[in-house]
């Protein structure tokens, strides 16, 4: 059944018909195995409502995707993953070195997709940082970690150096969507938390392995298209901190910086999309595709509250730009199958 | 454990107090946010565990939180206090995208709203016009049995067994079956390191071996 599930994600690599209806009839069958998952309570098992996870994420649409996502979210913490080995008993069964970095993995993935999406609908969040100490995977090659422990000999690098960034921001959204977009969110506070979630960004940003910096020596091929999407994931936290949507604070200066700052990320955001659209990189789900959206749509209030003081080569850029995002979301929906109504 | 004697329902007059205490405090807060003064959380009283429960103001009593920066551009007339603070329409029927976060505090643009935002005055909304594979039933009959597609329904219809169960569609020819799971280790579990390679690959081996 893993092989099924795992199977189902390649087919919607490609587009045409047939393969949509070979992938839907693979999700489908794997689907039917749903409440097997729910009551099997093994590790294997919320290994298989991970995939799902991951293959509702992919749609256009975000579907039962949040529902799925909170049910594996909930039995991986009925099953402690939530917590540190460390906190165990010494006298419960001792677990390999493989499957105690294994429920790290599934614990940290499950929870990326869940926050990302709950950020992205409005919902609540599951869980708070408080309420969590299991530690981040180590950065270990697959071929290097096996139920005998771990074979230092292979020295060959991670294959999950994105997804090990991409749980470290996990959790600065989550900060952020705990406090700036929470419901009961006070303005009284707004300042404060953006700095405090600014420093973290920079001490994220800063702490990159070389392999995910653009432009680095180090940056190989096999990391060029996840470098982009880190710096991607970046953008997105510095545009959502500062939206202008906010308006979180009576200073007229902070509200101008914000609007500056949103605008350069916009611009710097298109610039590395469109190199993940040259190189057929894209990623067609709802929520990078409503967060381009976002960008594309800040530019352009950007630039008419400002239209007072724009000039020829501020239009020209803009033109620019606007065709670029459209661009991007021309491709974006040929590559989701968006219908054509009359 | 005071040892001192109150009358009856004594308790329950001074809850009652505070709460109207802190309906007032609310709206006097509200007041001097809307004049542009910024107002500091309240202090902490001592009681660390007190629990906080929502104040029980009805809807037209809300104010936003959101003050009026002085100097900004004044917001469009025809949006009333109450509208710029509502949710986006509750559609009952897309109960699985409707947004439930914070409303905008500016009616010029919006930030993500699930898969729509506001800029503008126009609304843009990602789930428009999608293709057929993501469509909810028609009919307000929510037993209408469902295509296997990749919608809410359909999930909900095959994840309990309220359908036709799915047939099998079998595995792919064995070069297909690795290029897939070579794809998926390249472009997807990067992100989401959900499966140990060795181990995932040893079990395909052994299903070609069993078929």
């Amino acid at each position: 059944m893993y092989f099924q599930v795992a199977s189902r994600n390649y087919e919607n690599v490609q587009q045409r018909h047939e393969l949509h209806c070979r992938s839907n009839s693979h999700y489908h069958y794997a689907l039917g195995f749903f409440p097997e998952l729910l009551a099997g309570r093994t590790l294997e098992d919320v290994q298989a409502l991970a995939m799902i996870s991951a293959q509702l994420r992919s749609f256009a649409k975000p579907g039962a995707c949040w529902m799925v996502t909170s049910m594996a979210l909930n039995v991986a913490i009925e099953l402690g993953l939530h917590r540190s080995a460390k906190c165990w008993a010494s006298t419960a069964p001792s677990k390999s070195v493989l499957e105690l970095e294994m429920r790290k993995r599934v614990f940290w993935s499950i929870f990326l997709i869940h926050i990302y999406v709950s950020g992205k609908l409005g919902r609540p969040m599951a869980l708070g940082e408080c309420d969590l100490d299991v530690e981040l995977p180590n950065a270990l090659n697959d071929e290097a970690i096996s139920e005998n422990g771990i074979d230092s000999s292979k020295t060959d690098s991670c294959g999950f150096l994105a997804g090990l960034e991409a749980f470290k921001c996990n959790l600065i959204f989550l900060d952020m969507y705990n406090s700036i977009y929470t419901v009961r969110r006070s303005p009284s506070t707004y300042e404060d938390t953006l700095q405090r979630l600014e420093r973290r960004i920079d001490h994220w940003r800063q702490q990159w392995p070389e392999e995910l910096k653009v432009g680095s020596s180090l940056n190989k091929e096999q990391y060029r298209v996840e470098a982009r999407y880190v710096m991607i994931w970046e953008l997105e936290l510095r545009l959502l901190l500062r939206h202008p949507s906010l308006e979180l604070t009576s200073s007229s200066l902070i509200v101008e910086e914000n609007l500056s700052i949103c605008m350069g990320v916009s611009k710097n955001m298109l610039e590395h999309v469109q190199w993940l659209q040259r190189h057929k990189s894209l990623d067609t789900n709802w929520q990078t595709n409503v967060t381009y959206v976002l960008a594309l749509s800040t530019t352009l209030y950007g630039h008419w509250v400002r239209k007072e003081r724009i000039s020829i080569d501020d239009i020209h850029i803009l033109r620019d730009d606007m065709d670029g995002w459209l661009g991007v979301m021309g491709e974006v929906g040929s590559l989701i199958g968006k219908s054509h109504t009359a | 454990m005071t040892g001192v004697a109150n009358e009856r329902g004594h308790v329950r007059k001074l809850e009652l107090r505070i709460q109207r205490m802190k309906c007032q405090l609310d709206r006097l807060t509200s007041q001097l946010q809307s004049q542009g003064q910024d107002v500091r959380p309240t202090l902490s009283d001592g009681f660390e565990n007190e629990v906080s429960y929502p104040a029980q103001v009805t809807l037209q009593e809300s104010v936003s939180p959101h003050p009026t920066p002085p100097g900004r551009r004044p917001f469009d007339d025809r949006v009333s206090r109450s509208g710029r603070d509502a949710l986006p329409e509750f559609r009952k029927g897309l109960s699985s995208e409707n947004y439930l976060g914070v409303s905008p505090g500016n009616s010029f643009i919006s930030s993500i709203r699930g898969t729509s935002l506001n800029v503008l005055g126009m609304e843009i909304d990602l789930a428009d016009n999608l293709s057929p594979d993501l469509e909810e039933p028609v009919s307000s009959n929510g037993a209408a049995q469902m295509p296997p597609n990749k919608s809410y329904h359909a999930f909900i219809q095959t994840a309990i067994g309220a359908g036709p169960k799915p047939c099998n569609p079998g595995l792919p020819p064995r070069q297909e079956a690795f290029m897939y799971a070579d794809w998926c280790f390249k472009t997807v579990l990067p992100y989401l390191p959900i499966l140990h390679k060795p181990t995932f690959f040893a079990l395909v081996r052994s299903l070609r071996n069993i078929i």
